[in-house]
């Protein structure tokens, strides 16, 4: 009978050592089964040790083996506290850094819905105007230019009549003095002297006809130049309204792709911080779970100081009455402290694990 | 600024479950192994509430409620966090000045509640 007893309680804490959570209540049951099969054996009519009244057979035996039992399930319980408690420590880290990745991306996310293109550009029209200022600014630099380059054509175009005047004003004054050196030689030897001085008039018409001749050419090229540096800038030049359409045409494409660049990172960052609370919900989920740890320490402690009591009780070598064996399961009955443990000692299955706050 | 919550527990899992609840919750943690180790908390500063359970080596929660209500912290309001369930053991916390009883296992947002309500009494 005994042995028997010893077998279901040794299987039963082969189970608690591998299954912590459900091993304490069945460790606790297992107990409570040997301590009643114990009380049936002492009061047995057939028991030997009964029969004899001597002190029974067994108890050194169970003065042996209980203390080792009480030894495994401390050791059982030490080593679960510990996994425990590295795992509970890992969880902790996970969440923690869950929750501190799942604030960063709240923070960094774009919180509202993104605006459209034309309300983006109206939202930043001063940027953009900024963004234009230097190029027009340069257009009226150029106008300048061009208004100068205007009027140099038209001082041109008065230094070429100038230059054509001076050039038939030396045609005439070589007719001069052609008519001066036809009438010197008619006048012979007294008229020498003039023809001489009429050559020298002749020589100065030819020199400015030279002159004249060279500022026009050089005046026909300068207004050549302008002209067609006029037409070239005439070409280029573009309206204050077109530059600002193009400007606007190509800030609205490059905002578009903006906006959907941030549109995608945005949609990439609601899906991380889902997944994130997700994972965060379940990491407390089992961490929660870890409340288990306590009951089952508690159950073991029940346990344990109940085979010290018995430990006790056999080494003084008394026998135990049936009285005194109902006092024995009422004084471990009313030493627990959960619901489950209470359920287990009677073979109830009906275990409350409701939260329950009651203030006072 | 934030509350300081004493949470006394001889588990040190249990004691990180409700320090991880009541952190997130904003509030600022003391932890005690049991209730001599909260008699040394009590020098001084300043807490909010305290989160006790009932058994424990050395001291045990409702001595350490006793011993409470002898100090400068009498006002502290206390909760019970504890697997224990039995009415004579609440009624000696009533008794003794607990504010409210919380069966373990427990929800941490109602914790997290009952710590909020205690709090701003």
């Amino acid at each position: 009978m005994l042995l028997a007893v010893l077998g279901a309680a040794t299987g039963w804490l082969i189970v608690a050592l591998h299954l912590p959570a459900w091993g304490a209540a069945l460790t606790t049951a297992a107990w409570v089964l040997a301590i009643h099969t114990w009380a049936q054996h002492r009061q047995s009519p057939e028991s030997e040790d009964s029969a004899t009244g001597a002190p029974p057979a067994t108890a050194p035996l169970l003065e042996g083996v209980v203390p080792i039992w009480r030894r495994h399930i401390d050791s059982a319980r030490l080593h679960s506290e510990e996994s425990m408690g590295q795992i509970l420590a890992s969880f902790s880290s996970i969440s923690e850094r869950l929750e501190e990745a799942i604030r960063y991306t709240q923070g960094q996310s774009i919180k509202h819905q993104a605006p459209s293109v034309e309300a983006m550009l109206r939202n930043h029209a001063d940027a953009l105007k900024a963004m234009l200022a230097p190029m027009r600014e340069m257009q009226a630099t150029r106008d300048e230019v061009l208004a100068r380059l205007d009027a140099l054509g038209k001082d041109m175009s008065d230094l070429r009549q100038s230059a054509l005047q001076i050039k038939q004003l030396s045609r005439r004054t070589t007719m001069v003095a052609l008519n001066a050196s036809v009438e010197a030689s008619r006048a012979g030897a007294q008229g020498s002297g003039f023809a001489v001085v009429a050559d020298e008039v002749q020589q100065l018409a030819n020199q400015c006809r030279q002159v004249a001749k060279h500022m026009m050419a050089r005046t026909t090229a300068v207004e050549e130049s302008v002209t067609t540096g006029r037409l070239d800038n005439a070409t280029r030049d573009r309206s204050d309204d077109a530059l600002q359409s193009q400007a606007e045409a190509a800030a609205r494409v490059v905002v578009a792709d903006l906006l959907g660049d941030l549109s995608q990172l945005s949609r990439t960052s609601r899906e991380l911080q889902a997944a994130g609370t997700a994972v965060q919900e379940e990491v407390e989920r089992v961490l929660m779970g870890f409340q288990s740890q306590d009951r089952l320490s508690q159950m073991l402690a029940c346990v344990t100081t109940d085979m010290d009591l018995m430990r006790e009780w056999l080494q003084q070598g008394s026998d135990l009455g049936a009285g005194q064996i109902d006092e024995w399961l009422n004084r471990l009955d009313a030493s627990y402290t959960m619901e489950e443990q209470r359920s287990e000692h009677h073979g109830n299955t009906t275990i409350q694990r409701e939260t329950a706050i009651e203030f006072f | 600024m934030a509350k300081t919550i004493l949470i006394i527990d001889d588990s040190g899992s249990f004691r990180q479950v409700v320090k991880m609840a009541l952190q997130k919750a904003s509030y600022d943690v003391v932890e005690a192994i049991d209730g001599l180790d909260a008699c040394a908390k009590l020098d001084g500063r300043k807490l909010h509430l305290i989160v006790c359970d009932v058994n424990m080596p050395r001291m045990d929660g409702l001595a350490f409620v006793k011993h409470l209500k002898t100090t400068n912290y009498k006002f502290t309001p206390v909760i019970m966090l504890t697997t224990e369930s039995q009415e004579a053991k609440k009624a000696e916390g009533r008794a003794a000045g607990v504010r409210a009883w919380v069966t373990k296992p427990f929800q941490p947002s109602q914790l997290v509640d009952a710590v909020a309500k205690l709090c701003a009494a």
